[in-house]
């Protein structure tokens, strides 16, 4: 034969779905950098957040972008404080 | 919406140009599309090439021009392409 049939010649392609999906951002890499009773230096990082899931606590100090940071050297403690909160301290060990 | 434009000399009609799509359904399950997809591949296919002046055959675009008036196969896909044009003619039109 001269033509092969495509028995959908006449067919309007935008029939083919097509998803306006599957686009993602660059994941942050955000939750606990230490656990709790983990020693951490002051300075270091606990706890990476956007909005305050964990409050700071003792001898701890929220970041320009909500990080939970100690400001002493110490053993990390993550507690609940009233009902809903929780928050991050750092607790000095005695020598 | 399919277009049929007769193509004539002397008011004889020597040609066809089938060019659109149905939208009658999404690629793969138009209907319409199927049947004109049909009658053209197969009108095409039937025509003798002693008889073929002219003839183009793609994706919603088809064109033919006989040699001779009175064509027989012409006149066969012509009324085939009719009798679709009544059953659907919001997705098919002949002019």
């Amino acid at each position: 034969m001269k033509f092969l049939l495509n028995i959908q010649l006449f067919a309007s392609k935008k029939g083919v779905s097509s998803t306006k999906n599957g686009r993602d951002s660059e994941s942050k890499r955000l939750g606990a950098k230490k656990s709790d009773g983990e020693f951490a230096t002051a300075g270091s990082i606990i706890y990476r957040q956007r909005g305050t899931k964990i409050y700071p606590g003792v001898n701890c100090m929220r970041g320009g972008d909500d990080t939970i940071f100690a400001t002493v050297d110490g053993i990390v403690k993550f507690e609940r404080v009233g009902k809903k909160r929780k928050q991050a301290s750092v607790y000095p060990v005695e020598m | 919406m399919i277009k049929v434009t007769l193509i004539k000399k002397d008011q004889e009609i020597i040609g066809l140009k089938i060019s659109g799509h149905a939208d009658y359904a999404e690629c793969g399950k138009d209907l319409v599309c199927a049947a004109a997809s049909a009658i053209v591949t197969g009108g095409f296919n039937a025509l003798r090439d002693d008889e073929i002046k002219v003839i183009h055959l793609a994706e919603g675009d088809a064109y033919v021009e006989v040699n001779n008036t009175n064509n027989e196969t012409l006149r066969t896909m012509l009324i085939q392409l009719k009798t679709l044009e009544e059953a659907y003619p919001q997705y098919i039109k002949i002019k």
